[in-house]
């Protein structure tokens, strides 16, 4: 099953994936220009945009990050094109700066933000609710609760954003960014790509001390037109029937409220209120529900933002209803809804009972059986090679010298080197953060200090880390995992590949040339299989004053393994001579490569997970792994 | 097509890279083609790397989530044995679990932190939890159709020939072969009946 959406005709019913929706959306709205940097869950969006630019003729990019993604759009928007950016949560952190000034000028052409939240960190550093931005930058929010809604809402974001002026984020969650649902398909508008004149006018987008002022002035004034706006929405189903309570909820959470209600069928009407403009409520309807209601749950998924909106509307209520949600513990607050949770919320509310199923207690006692599986690093990653090193590094440094190196990690598949068996991190928080924490630690302590970060988040976020360190004398070593694509999120290509999301070719930017740029005099290039020389490069790092970097180097095996497939080509792999093999299980327990295994008389290489690295047979201290056949 | 009562509520569980996307999405259009509505949540990214993966099917006049409550699902598909148990908690005492008995070994087990149960163990323990337990060896039949990586279809197989299966098996046949790409098709189709055949 392809991703088929830009082929697909006005009328079909398709099943799409939530993000493909989104972009199915961006391009029935004739979208000109469409950005990302990839993060889950919003990798598929740009993805599947970059797909279909040729065939729908629009421009289509990884950028370098999020922030750069957001002023080329905005650039975009100002010549009164259509742009749509999109990113995880985590990005709409580095697009507040340009964001919140930007906002004062406006927008021209359609702008188009995609937010997809990550509640319960299926693959994220934090759980954060994007809808804040809305209400800190004073524009709208709309949120969609299945794969169609999604397709709608953005295009109609395009139309929004171009009536009042202004860029409107659209938020996703994961369980709705990678749900698949049925979706109708609406008609392509293809803008044509042109070249068009720029319009000067400096007193609304040079935006300096007094401008900005007057402009935030005109800010304040256009939330009357968004107000508006929100007001007439079909987005917003307020209809209701004069029930005593009401549930008031949002996006995927709408979904979970209308499965509890189906489940629990209580004999007491509840009113349902979705609401798709989450950000700014439409004050006016609601207060005419409020009037009528004695008790109002709130069901969203995040924090408590529309409870707290809705509060302040109630309050200029004469007879407020009573408001409960996550505030007052009455929905679960952390983590994500399930419908569970939201069953046991409402049936609390209305004295409802719902039994669990009669299989619950021998399932409990079927999952005392279960061992947990974390991820690994797949068979053939460099990344496994250098954190053997590393972990080996750390036990000598902590036997010989009795000094502990502290190790700051980063965003990407090397922060899995902190789990058994390396076990190498200290600290992790966002991108790029790693080289600055590595800074901090290293200026008032004398451990030895390795900062690592990924070929990709170094493209990302990198840099001015490196710079500082280097500018302000620290002593430290980065240790940069290049394995030449951004695997995590599913081989994406980064400025060190020398390809874009369209697949054309491009300059290749070479990591080494910005290190040196950045005035680094310690520099060597490593081959990540190359263990031995890893170690020493490392080890002598710690004798040169100053920033010294190592580049730990070669392919990521799921794309050396794509690769090998297309030239038709297999590895050379290697297997256990079990009359050597002395059964240390130093390869499993300190190497640990998933196509090496231990049954009851020896261990065994998988050769056809094996990709021919050869880490394993440097590690045997028995010589007892060979070459197969 | 049998009339569905309301609705069908799969869930499939294994490893990352073990196939279970493509089981959602034939499903999936097995539901749109019978003019149901049809909702599927799955997780992507971390669990990529070789983690757990669940990923739910529903199918019926009435569907708003794209997942389901515990305790709800009338199939599962597992296809790795851990991962069953995992999973479990979503099945209905009234449902048909359908899995692969080769084990994907977790990390955990594999360097010895932790003790992993007996395939026996494992069967015994779902037994206990739900009406039915098909189990067979679907890598080594996918095998003998000339790639282990269609063990999915094989399982998709099963359930499509499940009695209880309430879909006509011709159904999920055509869907199966909108699906996959000609190149694969016959390797594919040949684990589908193997899995047909064995139900």
């Amino acid at each position: 099953v392809v991703k088929r959406n830009g082929k697909d005709a006005d009328g079909d019913r398709i099943m799409m994936l939530g993000n493909e929706a989104i972009a199915r959306g961006a391009i029935e709205a004739g979208v000109q220009f469409a950005a990302a940097y990839p993060g889950t869950p919003a990798t598929d969006i740009l993805e599947t945009l970059a797909g279909f630019s040729k065939e729908h003729k629009f421009h289509a990019e990884w950028s370098v990050n999020e922030k750069v993604a957001f002023e080329k759009a905005m650039g975009v928007s100002l010549l009164n094109l259509r742009a749509i950016i999109s990113m995880k949560h985590a990005g709409m952190n580095w697009i507040a700066d340009p964001l919140s000034v930007s906002v004062l000028g406006g927008t021209r052409g359609g702008l188009v933000i995609v937010t997809a939240d990550d509640p319960n960190c299926h693959s994220s550093a934090n759980e954060q609710d994007n809808r804040f931005y809305g209400m800190f930058f004073k524009i709208p929010v709309l949120e969609p609760s299945d794969p169609q809604e999604a397709k709608e809402m953005t295009r109609e974001a395009f139309e929004l954003s171009e009536r009042i002026s202004l860029p409107v984020i659209l938020r996703s969650v994961t369980r709705v960014s990678h749900s698949r649902g049925d979706v109708l398909m609406g008609e392509i508008t293809q803008k044509a790509r042109k070249r068009v004149a720029f319009e000067e006018d400096p007193a609304r987008f040079y935006l300096t001390t007094s401008r900005s002022l007057s402009r935030h002035f005109w800010l304040i004034q256009q939330q009357e037109a968004i107000k508006k706006e929100v007001e007439s929405s079909p987005f917003n189903q307020l209809a209701h029937q004069g029930e005593k309570t009401v549930l008031f909820t949002s996006g995927i959470a709408y979904t979970y409220v209308k499965e509890a209600i189906k489940l629990l069928n209580p004999t007491e009407k509840v009113g349902i209120l979705k609401i798709g403009i989450v950000y700014p409520l439409p004050a006016l309807h609601v207060k005419k529900v409020l009037e009528k209601v004695d008790l109002v749950l709130v069901v969203e998924e995040g924090d408590p933002f529309m409870e707290m909106n809705l509060k302040a509307i109630a309050s200029e209520l004469e007879k407020p209803p009573r408001i409960l949600g996550k505030m007052s513990g009455h929905v679960r607050y952390g983590g994500e809804l399930t419908i569970d949770s939201v069953i046991e919320s409402i049936s609390d509310l209305l004295h409802l009972s719902f039994p669990t199923q009669k299989n619950q207690k021998n399932i409990q006692e079927a999952e005392k059986l279960i061992p947990p599986r974390t991820t690994t690093f797949c068979a053939g990653c460099p990344h496994s090679a250098t954190f053997y090193v590393l972990s080996k590094i750390q036990k000598d440094m902590a036997k010989k010298m009795k000094q502990k190196v502290v190790f700051l990690g980063d965003i990407g598949c090397y922060s899995m080197g902190n789990q058994p068996p390396y076990k190498i991190g200290d600290v992790k928080y966002s991108m790029g953060a790693g080289i600055g924490v590595a800074e901090g630690i290293a200026e008032f302590s004398d451990h030895k200090v390795i900062a690592l970060i990924g070929d990709g988040t170094f493209y990302h976020a990198g840099f001015p880390g490196l710079l500082n360190a280097v500018y302000n004398g620290s002593n430290l070593t980065l240790v940069i995992l290049d394995n030449s694509i951004t695997a995590m999120t599913g081989m994406q290509p980064t400025p060190g590949t020398g390809m874009t999301a369209m697949g054309v070719k491009t300059t290749t930017v070479r990591m080494e040339e910005i290190i040196k740029g950045c005035g680094v005099e310690y520099l060597e290039v490593v081959d990540s299989f190359d263990i031995k020389r890893l170690e020493e490069k490392i080890l002598d790092s710690f004798e040169h004053r100053g920033v010294s970097v190592v580049i730990a180097r070669n392919l990521c095996a799921i794309e050396l393994k794509r690769e090998l497939q297309k030239a038709g080509k297999k590895p050379a792999v290697y297997r256990v001579n079990k009359d050597l093999c002395k059964k240390c299980l130093l390869c499993l327990k300190s190497f640990s490569c998933p196509a090496i295994s231990q049954s009851a008389d020896t261990i065994l290489i998988d050769e056809s997970l094996c990709l021919g690295c050869g880490v394993c047979q440097k590690v045997c201290p028995s010589e007892a792994i060979e070459l197969s056949g | 097509m049998k009339k569905m009562n309301t609705e069908i509520n799969i869930v499939a569980s294994g490893t990352g890279g073990q196939g279970i996307i493509l089981i959602a999405q034939i499903l999936g259009m097995v539901g749109i083609k019978a003019g149901y509505r049809v909702r599927i949540g799955e997780i992507h990214g971390v669990s990529q790397r070789g983690g757990s993966v669940v990923s739910f099917i529903r199918m019926g006049e009435e569907i708003y989530s794209p997942t389901f409550p515990l305790g709800k699902a009338d199939f599962m598909i597992s296809l790795e044995p851990l991962e069953a148990l995992r999973a479990l908690k979503y099945m209905s005492p009234e449902g048909v679990v359908i899995l692969n008995t080769r084990f994907v070994l977790p990390n955990t087990v594999k360097i010895g932190d932790y003790a992993c149960p007996g395939l026996d163990q494992i069967i015994g323990a779902i037994k206990k939890t739900t009406r039915e337990v098909v189990y067979l060896d679907a890598t080594q039949e996918a095998m003998k159709n000339g790639s282990p990586l269609t063990m999915n279809m094989v399982l998709l197989g099963v359930l499509a020939g499940n009695k209880h299966f309430p879909i006509p098996l011709s159904a999920v046949k055509e869907a199966l072969m909108e699906a996959i790409p000609k190149k694969s098709l016959e390797m594919n189709l040949n684990s589908f009946d193997a899995g047909v055949a064995f139900s």
